[in-house]
């Protein structure tokens, strides 16, 4: 969920946000490191990086694979169009394509649905998000599954390009919905206690509330202040 | 988007890839003079090693070769090398393989009457090697030599598998932020730059080693 603001150039979100004043609770400062998503539990275990914490959903593997911090928020997963198209829900993507980032969870979440994943005509595996919303501009794809907070980013940033598919009763169509976590070392129990520790300080003050309101115009944090 | 952060950004990717282009010839230039010197050893304690790292650095992947490098050595060694040195290594183990064979090739290509001349005017087998069959080499070398360093430029942009931050992965990281190509075609335009520098000095040496023509 990083970005490069393309005003300042620096690299900015939700997570980085609220990873920052988690830091400022401690009395450490943040450090970032881009890394390949595709080979994140090698730069966790091998000690490059501390922990992982970017839209990180929870799932039954990798909480088998990685030491998984309490939820700090829900997230859905989506299905994101052009606003010019004619696809209003599920049932429109009927032999069309849906492009999915590869390993993500939205993958998982389409897997988990084959009912609707059967009638797709195919599902392309994009390395990052960012090529799927060139590939939807150029047509390549039809659609893409995609993290609702991550689909927030593009929605807000071209306002009127993109719709997102919804029931029919007009609320977002949702694959799946999940938790995010924050995932450390299997060994590392002192860190992830530091951490909840942390955000628990910052839902009793309401900072955490302060960031998800910035980013989402409502609060989506799930972490309680207990 | 703001054009001047972006283009500073960039310099800096350019920066870090020319700090990867530059190390890697250092290292990789002699290291592939001495390999190709153990591929035309006749002893095969020299000669069957090195045959087998020149298969291995030419028959795999140069991203694999970085993973490994990166990600491997920690669990198979427990050494952990630092991002950016991690891939000068890789990318010095993989160039000296294909400099190794253009060298070989090179000296392989002096006629032997080369070395009967050296003999009869006295020159010992070093002195051969250094002052007669090496200048030469490098005269014969150089439009493969160009290609390699050429290629070499490009391959830079390998290195953001492991993490590090190139010109090519800033560049993407703006075209995602952004949903615009333009980043894109900057990236060209610097690519280009480099190796039009590359080229140039090739033709330059090209023509300066030409004297005897």
């Amino acid at each position: 969920m990083g970005f490069v603001d393309t005003q300042t150039g620096e690299l900015v979100g939700f997570d980085i946000d609220v990873a920052r004043e988690v830091c400022n609770h401690l009395g450490i400062e943040l450090e970032t490191q881009p890394i390949n998503w595709d080979n994140k539990s090698a730069e966790l275990n091998n000690g490059n990086v501390d922990c992982l914490w970017n839209g990180f959903s929870k799932t039954e593997e990798r909480d088998r694979e990685f030491n998984l911090s309490i939820p700090y928020m829900k997230n859905n997963q989506i299905v994101l169009v052009k606003s010019d198209s004619a696809y209003k829900g599920l049932k429109d993507l009927e032999g069309k394509v849906v492009g999915v980032q590869a390993d993500s969870s939205a993958e998982v979440a389409l897997n988990d649905n084959p009912d609707f994943k059967n009638t797709l005509k195919d599902v392309v595996q994009i390395d990052d998000y960012s090529k799927a919303v060139l590939e939807i501009q150029n047509g390549t794809i039809d659609a893409i599954a995609i993290d609702e907070v991550v689909a927030r980013y593009y929605l807000t940033n071209n306002p009127g390009a993109y719709v997102v598919l919804q029931n029919e009763d007009g609320t977002d169509a949702s694959l799946a919905q999940e938790d995010y976590v924050i995932g450390f070392r299997k060994t590392d129990d002192a860190l992830k206690a530091k951490v909840e520790g942390a955000l628990k300080e910052m839902a009793a003050d309401g900072t955490i509330k302060e960031i998800s309101e910035k980013w989402f115009s409502e609060d989506v944090t799930t972490v309680s202040a207990e | 988007m703001n054009y001047q952060i972006l283009l500073s950004q960039m310099l800096e990717g350019t920066l870090m890839s020319l700090r990867i282009f530059f190390s890697t010839l250092l290292f990789s230039l002699p290291l592939g003079l001495l390999v190709s010197l153990g591929r035309m050893s006749k002893n095969p304690i020299i000669n069957l090693p090195v045959r087998l790292y020149i298969l291995i650095m030419r028959g795999t992947p140069l991203m694999l070769q970085l993973l490994f490098i990166f990600y491997g050595l920690k669990p198979l060694f427990g050494i952990q090398l630092d991002r950016v040195l991690a891939a000068q290594v890789a990318f010095a183990l993989n160039y000296a393989a294909y400099f190794a064979e253009i060298f070989r090739g090179g000296i392989e290509g002096i006629p032997q009457g080369q070395y009967e001349a050296s003999k009869v005017l006295g020159f010992t087998r070093q002195q051969t090697f250094f002052r007669i069959v090496l200048p030469q080499v490098v005269k014969r070398i150089i439009p493969p030599m160009g290609n390699e360093f050429i290629t070499l430029v490009k391959d830079t942009s390998l290195a953001q598998v492991i993490g590090v931050v190139e010109l090519l992965k800033i560049t993407s990281n703006w075209v995602s932020s952004a949903v615009d190509m333009t980043p894109f075609l900057i990236a060209g335009v610097f690519y280009l730059v480099m190796n039009g520098i590359v080229t140039r000095c090739f033709t330059v040496a090209e023509k300066r080693l030409a004297y005897y023509r």
